[in-house]
């Protein structure tokens, strides 16, 4: 099939352009809904105080640090900033999509099917992160490579590959996307000669680039090796991580494999007549959305295997029709998509989907004949369907539907970091009282203050009393510290460089009240004590009281 | 005659093929001892011991009833004596076989690989019970149904109305395949010269037999029709409703149709790799990558709960694609029967809340491989077969292996008691039970002590063993614990009520899945003299007043 050109600002373009708006519009909505407490305080804390203990994404720190002061390092606008850059990052990828298929209304129509699908299938894009940043420039060094494969001006991959080595410093393994301009550089140039000084000459821009900015952000790449010493992250090791993507891989055999199925079956049974047709789409349709349902494994990244079977599938498609030019965007699509996530513990979750569905649907349109563009839809149907059938669901409580609106009680008060972030109704209570009882303490300048994590999930408490530890601050292993002798040892020689009096939290959520609780009540002075924390209060030498 | 046709036809080969099968029934046997089942196989021995109380399968019950009486009732003689029956059920297929292809060597080296499957791969059909004998019922329709197609005779009709009712008898919800038989008999066409009268005839002819046969044999078990019925009402089986049904046919699914998709996303990808890949070594390393891909794939489906019915999913979805790929030919004999043979499959299991688990399969599958043979050509069908065949036995296989490993590396020979004799369970298993034969043996030994066993689920292994069948509720198989449905506590304390002293009772308490003593227990403590009482097993003793 080939889309037809539209080059003409129509009618039809401005309502798609104002429903573009009003889908864009709704990506806003849910946002304080989605429950998080350690990727999100963490990521945010990296711009408090100094950048560069951010050593996997300095350049992110530091702009966290520059957004971060005039919304106070709030929750919720911190949320909405990171909601716009997606949006902005759908915007970019609409650029590519527009170059490619030269209509316009082709172009507003994918971009409005990935606004709406956005706010309910989003995994992780609720978050504000370093992944905000990685995005827009993944995006923008995508549309620059895309654009100078279809238009070969030098300037587009010079500074493509000057944005890929930026990105380095954004977040660290998002570095990979240097192999995007690479790509389009070698597949552009004709002759051996030519392809290896092209890859020599953006290999070069991209070294130089991080360079530059590595040593204006730490002056020296001794310096860079210090910090990364000491401020590494855990539970990241490559160890961890080869393990952690061999399973990834299997669940994604498994997911490409049935998407595979379901496109052959939808392909097979197309072919039926019209009576036996329809009957057998609807069985299709039911088996599909019982089994997608029921998987967990679409839970967590729902449209990565589909995006990444569509991708194949587009890439297959040109490779028949010999054309080469889209299977190799196709091909620096899917780098590109999988740089976001490279190196993540997070599986396939960090994957760059929306903003590429327009470019995606306009490299399927113009290769898939229409047989297999119905088998595609009934495809991509039968993956969304459950997807956004499970997410609604999950808003449905007590018969109410709330999707709108978060019921009653949900938002806790008291604390302007975390203001209008919906809270979970199993947290509610914890987060309640800790307010209620440590706040007192956070705010009063004549105490200063330390909060102790239990696990990466009490970052959110460093988060909501200001009380960034120094103490194993990038720790992520899921192990309890409070029986960690490191930790504790750490903790302690903190506190003591500490002013007195010090109000100290320690948090053990869903845990026994561990040891280092007790001696603690023991040594100071016990003022609270629960079930998930206990405050005391490390008093002036000489004055118990 | 070519060499081919020669060795087709050959006797020696026959006689090696003959030997090769009775070699490939001999590790069925072996491992027969392995796995102790303390629920569904003593409740099927205990109904054969009161045959009139399980009018759901009374042949079954009657024949087990007669092997028990000559034989005794031990649990492994019991099984031995049903796995016999689905080794016969595959000799069945051979004939089937034989007579669909008249090639004699072909079908003994189909039964072979059938028979091999079922002596490894055979996940839950060692168990003594309906589902034994429906493996010889179904392949004895199937081949009443071949006969008839081919002679189309009152004889031959008769005797499909009399393999019904066998099958039907065996086990009643398997009276399904008569829809099979009424399908056969109205949509195949070409071998008919019969007019549509003489059909209603035939028709009327296999409903006659099915009818005097079933009657005679039930008023021969139960003395009359009345009685038959009032049998069903009285022993209704629990956690067999309609609603029971659905939800474990919904639970069921899940793995199900991921097979299904996995299973055609391999043909899909066998597809693309025989149409558009050209150089045979990238061909030959495409689908080592796809057999490597499916593995891993079909290794995380294997985790899912039910997902053990990969072998039985794959069968039905190769007769499924079979019949997809016949699906504009006429219905010739050949194509009738494939359609007879999935339905027959598929009847088995009608009524069972293990729905695809029950299916019969490897009595069908050497009539499957003589259905694939013609269109191994295809290489589309040939290269899937071969792959998710591989992969499906291999992980059968390997449930297998990881049970009978387990009984082999700790295994538990339990002993004290003639019913479960030779028999071998893990410890888990074995060692609880162990404990109730040291522990309540001596009441059952000592005359003077009127016995009882009370159950708190479906483990009717206790009972059985000490062949004190409890009569409140003894088709129970609902989830919730029956100590806490007050209908069998009411009845439990009437029955020891207007015991006769003395009188020990064996209480067994749902083990792990219990907080907190059932009020049962409790009760009957505090009523009469607790000789044992530990997490699992309380005995208490009626006394003489």
């Amino acid at each position: 099939m080939t889309i037809p050109e539209k080059k003409q600002f129509s009618t039809s373009t401005a309502i798609l352009s104002i429903l573009a708006l009003f889908a864009a519009a709704g990506c806003f909505i849910r946002l304080s809904w989605y429950y998080e407490s350690c990727d999100v305080p963490f990521q945010i804390m990296t711009g408090w105080g100094d950048f560069r203990t951010s050593v996997v994404a300095p350049l992110s720190a530091w702009l966290t640090g520059i957004v971060g002061k005039p919304l106070h390092f709030d929750l919720m606008p911190m949320r909405y900033f990171a909601c716009t850059c997606y949006i902005a990052a759908i915007l970019i990828g609409m650029i590519p999509a527009w170059q490619l298929s030269r209509n316009i209304d082709f172009t507003l129509v994918y971009a409005i099917v990935a606004l709406l699908l956005f706010p309910w299938c989003r995994i992780m894009e609720f978050e504000y992160s370093w992944d905000v940043y990685a995005t827009l420039l993944i995006m923008t060094v995508f549309a620059l490579s895309t654009s100078y494969m279809l238009r070969q001006k030098p300037w587009k991959i010079i500074l493509a590959a000057a944005l890929a080595g930026a990105t380095m410093w954004v977040r660290l393994p998002s570095a990979i996307v240097g192999l995007v301009p690479a790509i389009a550089a070698a597949y552009t140039a004709s002759g051996l000669r030519k392809r290896v000084i092209a890859l020599i000459s953006v290999t070069a821009i991209y070294f130089i680039t991080a360079g530059v900015l590595l040593v204006a952000m730490y002056g020296s790449a001794d310096t860079y090796l210090e910090y990364w010493a000491i401020n590494k992250i855990s539970a990241h090791s490559t160890e961890f991580i080869l393990l952690q993507y061999g399973s990834i891989l299997n669940n994604l055999y498994l997911t490409i494999l049935i998407c595979a199925g379901i496109y052959y079956v939808t392909s097979k049974v197309l072919l039926l007549k019209k009576g036996l047709l329809y009957i057998w789409l609807a069985n299709l349709f039911v088996s599909m959305a019982i089994m997608i349902q029921a998987l967990n494994l679409f839970v967590w990244a729902p449209l990565a295997p589909l995006f990444i079977t569509l991708a194949l599938l587009s890439m297959l498609f040109a490779l028949k029709k010999n054309q080469h030019k889209p299977a190799a965007i196709a091909l620096l699509m899917l780098v590109a998509s999988f740089s976001a996530t490279f190196w993540s513990n997070i599986e396939l979750a960090r994957m760059v989907i929306f903003p590429f569905i327009p470019v995606l649907a306009c490299l399927i349109c113009s290769t898939a004949s229409e047989r297999q563009l119905a088998g595609i839809a009934c495809l991509c149907l039968a993956c969304v369907l459950p997807t956004l059938y499970s997410a609604i669901h999950g808003y449905i409580k007590d018969g109410q539907i709330w999707l709108y609106s978060a019921p009653e009680g949900s938002f806790v008060d008291g604390n302007e970091h975390i203001k209008g972030f919906f809270i979970d109704e199993r947290f509610r209570s914890q987060y309640r009282r800790v307010i209620e009882r440590f706040t007192p303490y956070a705010t009063d300048t004549a105490y200063t203050k330390a909060v102790m994590r239990g696990n990466e999930h009490d970052f959110m408490f460093e988060y909501m009393f200001d009380a960034k530890t120094p103490v194993f601050s990038n720790y992520w292993d899921h192990d309890t510290l409070h029986y960690n002798q490191a930790y504790l040892k750490g903790f302690n020689a903190y506190i003591d460089t500490l002013r007195p009096p010090t109000a100290i939290l320690v948090v053990h959520r869903d845990m026994p009240k561990p040891p280092v609780a007790f001696e603690y009540e023991n040594r100071y002075v016990p003022v609270y004590s629960d079930s998930d924390f206990t405050i005391v209060i490390k008093p002036v030498p000489g004055n118990a009281d | 005659m070519n060499l081919k046709s020669r060795i087709a036809n050959s006797s020696p080969v026959s006689i090696l093929l003959l030997a090769l099968l009775v070699v490939a029934a001999v590790p069925g046997f072996r491992f027969m001892t392995m796995v102790l089942s303390i629920t569904d196989e003593p409740y099927q021995a205990l109904n054969a011991m009161t045959p009139a109380c399980q009018p759901f399968a009374p042949l079954s019950a009657w024949l087990i009833h007669a092997f028990g009486e000559i034989a005794g009732y031990n649990l492994l003689d019991i099984r031995i004596f049903a796995w016999s029956w689905q080794v016969l059920g595959v000799l069945l297929g051979i004939v089937a076989a034989y007579m669909l292809s008249r090639k004699l060597n072909l079908s003994l080296a189909a039964g072979v690989v059938a028979m091999l499957t079922l002596s490894l791969c055979h996940y839950g059909e060692r168990y003594a019970g309906w589902s034994t004998f429906s493996a010889t019922s179904m392949p004895l329709v199937f081949i009443s149904l071949i006969c008839y197609m081919r002679r189309p005779e009152a004889a031959t009709a008769a005797s499909v109305g009399l393999a019904c009712s066998f099958a039907t008898l065996l086990r009643l919800p398997s009276v399904a395949c008569i829809v099979v038989v009424a399908a056969v008999l109205i949509f195949y066409r070409p071998g008919f010269t019969l007019t549509r009268r003489q059909r209603a005839v035939h028709g009327g002819i296999m409903a006659g037999a099915f009818l005097a046969s079933a009657l005679l044999v039930l008023i021969l078990i139960y003395g009359s029709l009345p009685q038959f019925f009032s049998a069903i009402a009285e022993n209704r089986i629990g956690s067999h409703g309609l609603r029971d049904m659905v939800s474990s046919l919904i639970t069921l699914s899940k793995p199900t149709f991921t097979i299904f998709f996995v299973i055609m996303g391999i043909a899909g990808f066998v597809a693309v790799i025989f149409r558009d890949i050209r150089r045979h070594i990238v061909r030959l390393m495409a689908v080592v990558g796809l057999l490597i891909i499916s593995y891993y794939a079909l290794r995380v489906v294997m985790q899912f709960e039910f997902a053990r019915a990969i072998l039985k999913v794959s069968f039905l979805t190769l007769a499924g694609s079979l019949l997809y790929i016949r699906r504009h030919q006429p219905m010739d004999l050949l194509h009738t029967a494939l359609w007879a043979m999935a339905g027959l499959s598929l009847s088995a299991a009608v009524g069972s809340n293990m729905t695809l688990l029950e299916t019969v399969v490897f009595p069908f599958v050497p009539a499957i491989l003589i259905f694939t043979r013609p269109c191994l050509s295809d290489n589309v069908l040939k290269y899937t077969f071969v792959i998710a065949g591989i992969i499906s036995c291999w992980f059968t296989f390997r449930i297998n292996q990881r049970e009978t490993n387990n009984h082999l590396t700790y295994p538990v020979a339990v002993h004290g008691n003639p019913m479960v004799e030779g028999i071998e369970a893990t410890a888990e298993c074995g060692l609880p039970v162990q404990k109730a034969i040291d522990i309540f043996t001596p009441f059952i030994a000592d005359s003077a002590y009127n016995c009882f066993v009370v159950r708190d689920n479906s483990e009717y292994a206790y009972e059985y063993m000490f062949g004190r069948r409890n009569p409140i509720l003894p088709h129970y198989w609902d989830t919730l614990p029956l100590m806490d449905v007050e209908e069998y506590a009411r009845g439990v304390r009437h029955m020891l009520d207007t015991a006769k002293a003395p009188a020990a009772v064996l209480l067994v308490s749902s083990r792990g899945s219990r907080k907190k003593e059932p009020e049962l227990i409790s009760d009957m403590k505090r009523r009469y003299r607790t000789v044992h009482s530990d997490t699992t097993f309380t005995i208490v003793v009626k006394d003489r007043q």
